[in-house]
């Protein structure tokens, strides 16, 4: 019983030894090579604990030498991209552009359900607002979201054109008649009309206070 | 970069220590057989006294290869030779099943010798 006791501590010792010795890294997600170690020695390090027929000696070489494995081949992997490819694998786009690559979904046998938890895990409910997701060797997903429209802003107030609100959106007088016109005859006849950088307004004419909405992707819309 | 340093030291003592003691097994376990031999060979000739005599100085090799050698090799094994180790001298009196003994004592030792 007390062999066993001294065994155990040496043992907790030696591999929290290992752990600190394959530093930060393993402490975060697992590279394949690492999972593989942090399985290993768990496994081996259990042996000869409860087995006092195995010599401490013999117990702790294979720990420390997989350990030791682990570091240098981590250090090479810096050095040779090559080596890091073979052993890490390297990271697949799934969404390109706003599109879902579907063959490299395949490929990883990731469904559609692990896909949406992982944006979820994101704080993304919606795909359509990633551009790019990246499965990494790690088996995270990193995420771009695609770029926020620009807030509207009010270009006519009370009739008055505002020109600096035009100019910082990108958008010129003419566009801003023409959709005055499509509702009302000038633009003294409306109350406030909001754009965006798409090209889309919204149009409130004085007197009714109906909504309108026009331009962008959308149809015109009341 | 002191990791990798720790980690080749660390992986070169462990070299040395598995070569020197696997060096350092087959050579024990070279001496023991000879001894084996030499008291299988006295006993064919008769001689018990001598057999007797070799199997002490086969024991007692035995006893200061096991002090250490019960760091690196499984205790199951070294327990099956030690139980033979022990009657030999006995039986090398009284010739019963020495001869026997003797080659499964080999047999042990040359596995022994082959696993270092």
């Amino acid at each position: 019983m007390r062999i066993i006791m001294l065994r155990s501590i040496i043992l907790y010792a030696l591999v929290i030894f290992a752990v600190r010795l394959m530093g930060k890294r393993q402490l975060g997600e697992l590279q394949p090579s690492e999972l593989v170690i942090t399985i290993l020695v768990s496994n081996i390090a259990t042996l000869p604990v409860e087995d006092t027929n195995i010599p401490l000696l013999v117990g702790v070489t294979p720990i420390l030498s997989l350990v030791c494995f682990e570091v240098i081949l981590s250090s090479l992997d810096l050095k040779l991209p090559g080596l890091r490819k073979l052993v890490s694998g390297s990271p697949k786009i799934i969404i390109r552009h706003g599109q879902v690559d579907v063959r490299t979904l395949k490929e990883l046998r990731f469904s559609v359900d692990d896909l949406m938890m992982a944006l979820r895990g994101q704080d993304i409910f919606d795909i359509s607002e990633v551009e790019f997701a990246v499965v990494e060797t790690t088996g995270s997903v990193s995420v771009l979201k695609k770029p926020e429209a620009d807030p509207p802003q009010v270009v006519v107030a009370d009739g008055v054109y505002s020109a600096a609100a035009a100019d910082s959106l990108g958008i010129s007088e003419k566009d801003i008649l023409s959709a005055a016109k499509k509702c009302s005859s000038s633009l003294k006849d409306i109350f406030i009309m909001t754009a965006d950088g798409s090209g889309s307004f919204c149009i409130v004419p004085k007197g009714s206070g109906k909504i309108m909405i026009l331009g962008g992707s959308e149809d015109d819309k009341t | 970069m002191t990791r990798l340093k720790m980690s080749i030291g660390i992986l070169l003592i462990l070299l040395c220590l598995s070569l020197t003691s696997g060096k350092w097994t087959q050579r024990r376990c070279t001496e023991m057989q000879q001894l084996i031999i030499q008291a299988a060979e006295e006993t064919e000739n008769g001689d018990n006294k001598a057999a007797e005599k070799t199997s002490a100085e086969l024991c007692r090799q035995w006893e200061s290869f096991r002090t250490w050698a019960s760091l690196i090799i499984k205790n199951d094994m070294l327990r099956e030779i030690d139980r033979l180790c022990a009657r030999l001298p006995e039986l090398a009196e009284h010739e019963d099943s020495f001869g026997s003994d003797l080659s499964e004592l080999n047999v042990l030792v040359e596995d022994l010798k082959h696993r270092s």
